[in-house]
């Protein structure tokens, strides 16, 4: 019975995959504009134009712009299918290797973002839960709900204004002060990392926190928690052995649904602190209409999002005994 | 109306959250009253410090910083309150339509609003605005495309619960039109929800709309606070300490979303639990 | 065994209206005592104070006596030792009353893990023993499965097992047939028949499990107790007006709706006999003061018409 859930949600994920390639592809493909124009240039596109037409034909068959749209479509899925994602507009290399290189520096901050955000909301949405109306409670639901409303790059600029630029504890962009190696460039990549870090924890554990607290004060009024207190159990034990399992499920579903937004949540905070990631990335190839890069990092983020989401399913799946009966 | 005040009277949290909306709401009316300046008027001088005659100084081709700010109240509630509006009767419409059918209209649906749900909504809606090129009218249309799914969502499920209420279901038996029992027996039943995703919805359409002029998407002509802040940050006056420049665009913005949280604070936690 | 005395519940979010009020009882020990009322008469919410397990809202007064100790004199800490282990409690078995995601054998031993400090691997050894001593059936296999696994009676069944699991000797028990048809009603009253040492309270509004379970009868309406007799007695005589009317409106007594309805709210309002209402026999006495309890003979009744 779970094989089976399981495997219609795998099916479903690979038709949304592959319903989101098919819509990235045709947006993509009907955006306004000559191509050429960017891949060129506007002034260089017009000198050419003007002085040999026929190189223009050249350049745009080396980018495959010759094809009717249905023939394009069927090459751009056969592409997908051997990783050959094509050459970027701008750069002029492989679309993959330029992602990839980026993608490294997204997940370098976005992961352990994560984790830790992960960790801090939930642990003290946990003690803010159990003891409600506690200290902790009081202090920590205003900030954490009123932090969850204020925009990331607000927060991000904000965090950069006073910490980088008037205490000069730490650089104002970037990521390496360049030329370093070994440990000493670990530390400087470190140092770069902070504030990006710390805007991106804030911002996510402030969300787990309200989350969690909601699970754990909901799980709190169940009626086997009154049992387990009728039984006589300690309070400590109530938490370790009745709440912690309980909350987790629903939990493990935001922490899941987070992973599939690590690359489209970094945007902000990638571009207020010059991190050159994916979703630094993602905003300059729509400004500069470089098609290919725009479509590969479209992809890889949807790709993101059904993982995390086959993820989130699985992991229910397998931890909720009550599953099977549905 | 009077009920409404008594609500307001005892929810404390709601009541600061409407006046600080009113305030926005008040300032994009009265725009062309308060703001000192026509905000698109080139008025010399760039970068000058905040003085008597320009409260918050002027901007880098020397627009007065306090009056875009003013009619940047307009744009970023116009676009709010517009996409808003949209999410809101399409997701409610397609919400109730398949909560009411059931069956295969509300798989496809179902399908749909779960595609919706998974598609990350900022790349999609950035592609779509880089797509759309319309400046604040394919901002709207971006984020209406990419936002009406929770709101189906949550709608379709309250509306399951409701149409298996006996009352419903002896309105079908005596034949009443579908449509008669979705809009006129359905509908006012899940007004409370509608409303709160509504306020919800203006305030993620204003957030994504925020976004999308911070990295520089929006429309230019008329300056919305994203796109304030999108000078500011770009233009590098965190680097000159020109506080005056990126600091109210940010309370601007901050305040506006606070003020639809603290509206929405209760009926958000009702909301949620209808979610699980 | 238990002596319960003058208790008090008011709840402050629902003004000066009482949930339970001086209620009075002796739990003789290995006595079996049933409590029957309406939903909303309070029943419920006097087992969970008894514990002290109502949320803070709830004001407390009066006392109960467990073997010379005052339970609402005691402090938190001591409190916890004595749930489960000399007084434990059944919650109803239709609700979510176990944990939905820990297994029966781990639920059911638990008490003995808390009070008896057993590891857990033997305290789920021990709930095979419990379960059997009410005959779940297929113990071994039972004691792995969650809660959602097993039907209603058998949840109901698992609850009583984990009542008695610490060896306690007072059970209290609420609504313990709700949801169950009489084929599993028959089961849950052959379990509490087994219950041969234990001291039992329990609720209910299923007058037939009232008749086959309690030695004792007691009969609550909004919020105080209008009788109190032995099982025999109080179906063979009933004092109370209401009590009558109950026991006429019974199926084999003919199925008699006498009394008429009354909403709750207005009864809490008035100064009188709280079932002045709907009483047949109401005299202008009735409406001006709440009757005292009336003993004749071992036979308690709450009633004015008694007086004199």
């Amino acid at each position: 019975m779970k094989k089976r859930i399981l495997i219609n949600r795998v099916l479903i994920s690979i038709g949304t995959i592959f319903l989101i390639i098919t819509i990235s592809f045709f947006l993509v493909n009907s955006m306004p504009g000559d191509p050429l124009v960017n891949i060129m240039g506007d002034e260089e596109y017009y000198k050419v134009k003007n002085s040999n037409p026929e190189l223009l034909t050249e350049i745009a068959e080396k980018y495959g712009l010759n094809d009717s749209l249905p023939q394009r479509y069927f090459k751009y899925l056969k592409s997908i299918l051997t990783l050959d994602f094509g050459y970027s507009y701008v750069k002029n290399q492989p679309v993959l290797d330029v992602v990839l290189y980026r993608l490294k520096w997204t997940l370098l901050l976005a992961v352990p973002a994560t984790i830790l955000s992960a960790l801090i909301g939930g642990w003290l949405g946990i003690a803010a839960g159990w003891n409600s109306g506690g200290a902790l409670d009081r202090v920590m639901t205003p900030v954490a709900l009123v932090m969850n409303t204020i925009p990331t790059n607000c927060v991000a600029i904000l965090v950069l204004a006073i910490f980088a630029y008037r205490l000069r504890w730490f650089p104002i962009s970037g990521m390496t002060s360049g030329g370093l190696t070994g440990w000493a460039k670990a530390r400087d990549v470190l140092w770069h990392m902070a504030l990006p870090l710390l805007v991106m924890v804030l911002s996510r554990s402030c969300g787990n926190f309200i989350h969690m607290k909601s699970y754990v004060t909901q799980i709190k009024s169940e009626e086997y928690i009154l049992t387990a207190k009728a039984k006589g159990v300690k309070r400590s034990r109530i938490l370790r052995r009745h709440v912690l399992k309980n909350c987790f499920l629903p939990y493990i579903t935001v922490l899941c649904m987070q992973f599939g937004h690590i690359v489209s949540g970094s945007i902000m905070v990638e571009v207020v602190f010059t991190w050159v990631g994916m979703g630094d990335m993602m905003n300059s190839s729509i400004s500069s209409s470089d098609f290919p890069m725009m479509q590969l990092c479209f992809l890889i983020t949807a790709v993101c999002m059904v993982l995390s989401s086959i993820a989130a399913d699985v992991l229910y799946v397998v931890f909720d005994p009550r599953i099977e009966e549905f | 109306m009077k009920k409404i005040l008594r609500e307001l009277r005892q929810n404390k949290t709601c009541l600061v959250g409407v006046l600080i909306l009113l305030f926005f709401g008040l300032m994009a009316v009265f725009a062309p009253v308060l703001a000192p300046y026509d905000p698109e008027e080139l008025l010399g001088a760039p970068y000058l410090k905040p003085s008597a005659q320009h409260l918050l100084g002027t901007n880098d081709i020397g627009q007065d910083i306090f009056s875009e700010l003013v009619y940047g109240a307009r744009v970023s509630l116009s676009v709010g309150i517009l996409s808003a509006a949209v999410v809101t009767v399409v997701g409610s419409v397609i919400g109730i339509v398949s909560g009411y059918y059931k069956g295969a209209v509300d798989k496809v649906f179902t399908v749909l609003t779960n595609l919706a749900m998974t598609i990350p909504s900022l790349p999609l809606t950035i592609l779509l605005v880089g797509f759309l090129k319309t400046g604040m009218l394919g901002m709207v249309v971006a984020i209406c495309i990419t936002s009406w799914a929770s709101t189906a969502r949550v709608v379709r499920s309250k509306v399951l619960q409701i149409r298996e209420l006996p009352y419903i279901k002896i309105e079908k038996m005596l034949g009443a039109p579908d449509i008669l029992i979705m809009f006129k027996h359905i509908l006012p039943n899940i007004t409370d929800i509608v409303l709160t995703r509504c306020a919800m919805s203006v305030g993620g359409a204003m957030m994504t709309e925020s976004s999308l002029s911070f990295l520089g998407l929006g429309s230019f002509t008329r300056k919305s606070w994203g796109n304030i802040l999108h000078f500011a940050f770009f233009r590098s006056s965190v680097l000159n300490n020109q506080w005056w420049w990126y600091l109210p665009p940010i309370l601007c913005i901050s305040l506006c979303m606070l003020g639809f949280m603290l509206i929405t604070y209760h009926g958000r936690t009702r909301s949620q639990l209808i979610q699980a | 065994m238990l002596e319960i005395k003058d208790v008090n519940v008011h709840f402050s979010s629902a003004g000066a209206v009482g949930a339970v009020e001086d209620f009075s009882l002796t739990l003789a020990p290995r006595s079996k005592t049933v409590l029957i009322g309406e939903s909303g008469s309070g029943k419920s919410v006097l087992l969970l104070s008894l514990l002290r397990l109502l949320p803070a809202t709830a004001q407390i007064t009066g006392s109960v006596l467990l073997g010379g100790v005052d339970l609402f004199r005691l402090k938190e800490s001591e409190l916890e030792k004595i749930r489960g282990d000399r007084i434990s409690y059944i919650p109803q078995g239709g609700g979510n009353g176990l944990n939905p995601l820990l297994k029966i054998g781990l639920q059911v031993g638990e008490p003995l893990m808390e009070h008896r400090g057993y590891p857990k691997k033997k305290a789920v050894e021990a709930s095979i023993q419990l379960l059997r001593r009410f005959r779940l059936g297929r113990e071994e296999a039972w004691i792995k499965a969650y809660p959602h696994m097993l039907s209603g009676g058998m949840r109901q069944r698992a609850m009583i097992a984990m009542g008695v699991a610490a060896g306690s000797r007072v059970i209290l028990a609420d609504e313990p047939t709700k949801g169950l048809d009489s084929d599993r009603i028959q089961r849950v009253v052959e379990c509490f028949r087994e219950l041969r040492e234990e001291t039992l309270l329990c609720v209910t509004h299923d007058i037939h499990f009232a008749q086959a379970v309690g030695q004792q009868i007691v009969v609550m309406y909004a919020a105080q107790q209008l009788e109190i007799a032995p099982n025999g007695e109080f179906f063979a005589n009933p004092l109370h007006p209401y009590s009558q009317a109950i026991l006429r409106a019974m199926p084999e007594n003919g199925l008699e709706c006498s009394v008429g309805f009354a909403p709750p709210h207005d009864v809490y309002a008035s100064r009188g006999c709280r079932f002045s209402d709907r009483c047949p026999y109401k005299t202008p006495r009735c409406e001006e003061a709440v009757p005292p309890m009336l003993d004749r003979n071992g036979h308690k009744v709450r009633c004015w018409k008694y007086a004199d």
